[in-house]
């Protein structure tokens, strides 16, 4: 083909048919498509599962175990969600000559469906690219990203569905058909195949990049990801500073007291008076809602034996408060199943050492499949709820 | 294909699915932040359609033609691989100039993308090599051509 032929062609708006490489196939948009569907359902119900550990409901009441369910579900959250990036961009790409179809449209539902498409592409895009700045801590927007991210991954699995149903027929023949015909014109060098193999090592490529946040035999190779396990003070990375908390000084303020409030009476303890209980020894992983984690080992006093110093039944909720004045997780409520878990702990120490200040000194919750956000750091209270 | 009444009820499920969106975002986002969620929205389709599909359709038609038939399958996936790291170029650069503590983007911005970078050329690479040695299918036999059995 000519330069004046490529200018030429570029000169006018283009047709669907100028698309003619195989790669636009519909064998080709129908593969990717459900392997792009298949992360986003993928991230839509861990994404749920995330939900429901921060608005607890008693109609769907998690479990505090297997100790590791957060850590995997989150993880798999946000390796899904990054999957569907180049799946994304690989579908767009595959399917973009349908944007050019004519007549722009034929009827009334014609005029339904591409404007579904119209809303399918713009939340995929939208939810993919603040998921990604979200994990790394970057909010260029004013908006509030939890509650805007969870009601768009609604309306994006919603309208996947309303596609999928449309073009069922266009699907269904793409699968039946063989991926292997030979492209009509011929295409010499691109088969669908081919295409296809170049999407799948890229995805894995990404994901090998990645996924070491929460995966540590790949954490050296992660260098795409905003965090790394075991990079951090005391090997654990940090969500919020003391600094940022504000907490510098009543965390390190001799006074600090931890008070149990119970149904009946408060009671007072330094942190010497916690180091005197029972210690217990527990390796839990802490994993973030942004989709690292790291396994540690935590030392400290079971928080059903500090209910149970304030006279509290293990069968009612506590609230976790920190010192934190004010932000969206200056506070938690563990359920009481996770109070009577054995694993739940008042931590006071992190592989060893004391807490280091960025971590929650002098005292913060540890709890198994649970949510970072709300293993509450700085803690000054643990209320026993009526 | 005819609208069976399980395709209808994917259908109604979807439509069901993004009410349920619908309504749970305007019961919970204040109204304040719709003008930036709807910016967000239409930037999104934007950026793609004027200038991430564009240069995808440009590569296409301009480079693609050029090359060797056997490099172009790894040529065209290691676009998609520069597409994905630009974006993260973008992510990154801009997080680690804002980042909240030494934690996040632990590793320096040019190590990381020149690493991925390297990565990226590497996979091409091997993919335009393997491209190269893989034996190309040998075209289908003209039946009129074939020898006539005879009795």
């Amino acid at each position: 083909m000519s330069r004046v032929t490529d200018l030429r062609r570029l000169a006018r708006p283009p047709d669907q048919d100028d698309f003619a490489s195989t790669v636009h196939d519909p064998r080709v948009v129908a593969r990717v498509g459900v392997l792009l569907a298949s992360a986003i359902v993928v991230a839509f119900l861990t994404g749920l599962i995330s939900h429901l550990h921060q608005n607890p409901t008693p109609l769907l009441p998690l479990p505090p175990g297997p100790t590791w369910g957060y850590r995997v579900t989150q993880g798999l959250h946000v390796a899904a969600g990054l999957a569907a990036i180049p799946l994304l961009l690989a579908k767009l790409y595959a399917a973009y000559p349908a944007l050019f179809a004519r007549p722009r449209l034929r009827s009334p539902l014609h005029a339904v469906e591409r404007g579904s498409v119209a809303v399918l592409v713009a939340s995929a895009i939208f939810q993919v690219s603040t998921g990604l700045l979200n994990t790394f801590q970057w909010y260029p927007w004013s908006f509030s990203f939890v509650r805007v991210h969870f009601a768009v991954a609604w309306v994006l699995v919603g309208s996947i569905a309303v596609h999928v149903a449309v073009k069922l027929p266009v699907i269904v023949e793409a699968f039946r058909r063989p991926l292997d015909e030979p492209s009509e014109p011929p295409e010499e060098g691109t088969t669908r195949r081919g295409f296809l193999g170049g999407v799948a090592v890229t995805v894995l490529g990404l994901t090998a990049l990645t996924v070491g946040q929460t995966v540590p035999a790949l954490s050296a190779a992660a260098i795409l990801s905003p965090r790394q396990a075991g990079n951090g003070p005391q090997g654990l990375p940090v969500n919020r500073t003391a600094r940022a908390a504000g907490v510098e000084a009543t965390a390190t303020d001799p006074a600090w007291r931890l008070s149990l409030v119970g149904p009946a009476r408060t009671v007072r303890l330094t942190r010497a008076d916690l180091e005197a209980l029972p210690q217990v020894t527990v390796v839990l992983p802490i994993a973030c809602v942004e989709g690292w984690s790291t396994t540690a080992t935590w030392e400290g006093v079971r928080v059903r034996d500090l209910v149970a110093l304030a006279d509290g039944s293990v069968d009612q909720d506590v609230r976790i408060v920190s010192l934190q004045q004010g932000g969206s997780y200056r506070q938690s409520v563990l359920p009481a199943s996770f109070v009577q878990h054995p694993d739940s702990l008042l931590a006071l120490r992190l592989g060893g050492e004391d807490l280091d200040l960025d971590h929650g000194y002098p005292a913060r919750l540890i709890a198994p499949d649970r949510p970072g956000v709300l293993q509450t750091k700085w803690v000054d209270r643990i209320e026993v709820l009526a | 294909m005819r609208w069976s009444a399980g395709r209808l009820a994917l259908l109604g499920f979807g439509v069901a699915l993004v009410g349920v969106g619908a309504v749970v975002g305007l019961t919970s986002i204040p109204q304040r932040q719709w003008p930036g969620i709807v910016l967000w929205m239409a930037g999104g389709v934007a950026v793609h359609d004027a200038v991430l599909a564009p240069i995808a359709v440009l590569l296409g038609l301009v480079v693609l033609p050029r090359v060797r038939p056997a490099w172009r399958p790894a040529l065209r996936a290691g676009a998609l691989g520069a597409g994905v790291l630009a974006i993260f170029a973008v992510v990154i650069v801009g997080a680690s100039s804002r980042r909240r503590n030494d934690s996040v983007v632990p590793v320096a911005p040019t190590t990381s993308l020149a690493l991925a970078g390297a990565a990226l050329l590497l996979a091409v690479l091997v993919g335009a090599v393997v491209g190269s040695l893989a034996p190309r299918r040998p075209a289908e036999p003209d039946p009129d051509l074939l020898p006539r059995e005879t009795d």
